[in-house]
């Protein structure tokens, strides 16, 4: 096969018009997709950034310019990603789930000293007078999962997320000795 | 990630930017997060919470939003019984303000280093100290 000759600058040119065309075309059907998605839940108003430096709003202005900069510099290299991707890659595992075992269980405790110690006051009378205040919602929920003979148990877990372990506790449907079901209702960086 | 959005919270009659956000734990702990309206990728959590410490107490006082059908989102969106004012009882944890300059540019979330941090330690939201620590010109 002979190669046409062309200048390097003709090259370089080539090689920039391949990746912007490459680039333009992959944001243009990123953006048809979220307008599709638009339509379904129609998106509202930025909000403003009151409390952004001016150097953080100068980079974030910036910053579609820079990716498309990048991009057209290196498109071979997307190129290579993807078709690696799709020849090579296996889905990963799913992601661990936060769970509660019988390990995890600490005191029994009955439904009327729950809701009597979990009353939540204030003095401005910023929170409503229930059961775990302004989550009452939630521990209402937990318990009409309940089945006659459950207990509720509280319990604390950790939990490691990002890198990051967590302590996680709050109280959890016991049924026959497991775990049926549980609400989160505090988390503390260990 | 983009750097994203703060808070605010005013204490002690001072308005300041918050790179904490104690209303994620509410609509994690309650187990539903409202429909906002997504914005762009510096407010991933899609709304920005205005706090008081008043007492030695955290309340949140006000909330700007837009929810997904158009309509501004404000606390009453949220907790209708108290449209003013929310004792955030369930947030324990701590405070972060930023002070001083910027240090060290960070392009993710609240990473960016300031010349000081001034923490605000919160048990069951109520204000239990405070803690002023100089980050290094180094960052």
């Amino acid at each position: 096969m002979i190669l046409p000759e062309i200048s390097w600058l003709e090259g370089v040119s080539w090689y920039v018009a391949a990746g912007a065309a490459l680039i333009s075309f992959t944001y243009i059907r990123k953006r048809l997709a979220d307008a599709a998605k638009k339509t379904e839940e129609p998106s509202g108003q930025w909000l403003g950034s009151p409390a952004l430096t001016r150097r953080e709003r100068l980079s974030r202005s910036l910053e579609p310019f820079g990716l498309f900069a990048v991009g057209v510099a290196i498109w071979p290299i997307f190129v290579w990603v993807m078709v690696y991707e799709k020849l090579f890659t296996v889905p990963l595992p799913p992601p661990p789930q936060f769970k509660v075992t019988r390990e995890h269980l600490r005191d029994v405790l009955s439904i009327e000293s729950i809701e009597t110690d979990t009353r939540v006051t204030d003095p401005l009378g910023a929170v409503p007078d229930l059961p775990f205040g302004h989550l009452n919602p939630a521990w209402e929920r937990l318990k009409t999962g309940m089945q006659p003979g459950d207990q509720i148990s509280t319990f604390i877990a950790p939990w490691e997320e990002f890198g990051i372990t967590w302590e996680r506790g709050g109280y959890a449907v016991v049924r026959s000795g497991e775990v049926a079901s549980f609400w989160v209702m505090r988390e503390s960086r260990c | 990630m983009t750097a994203q959005t703060r808070e605010r919270l005013t204490y002690k009659g001072e308005s300041a930017g918050m790179c904490t956000a104690p209303l994620n734990d509410f609509f994690t702990f309650v187990g539903k997060w409202p429909r906002f309206a997504r914005t762009d990728t510096g407010l991933w959590r899609h709304y920005i919470g205005t706090w008081e410490i008043l007492g030695d107490r955290l309340y949140l006082i006000g909330l700007q939003a837009t929810m997904m059908d158009g309509t501004a989102a404000t606390l009453a969106t949220i907790f209708p019984d108290f449209p003013d004012r929310v004792f955030a009882h369930w947030y324990t944890g701590e405070l972060r303000l930023p002070r001083g300059k910027l240090i060290k540019y960070v392009h993710m979330g609240f990473r960016s280093t300031y010349e000081e941090d001034f923490f605000l330690d919160v048990a069951d939201g109520v204000l239990t100290g405070t803690r002023l620590v100089r980050n290094g010109s180094d960052g």
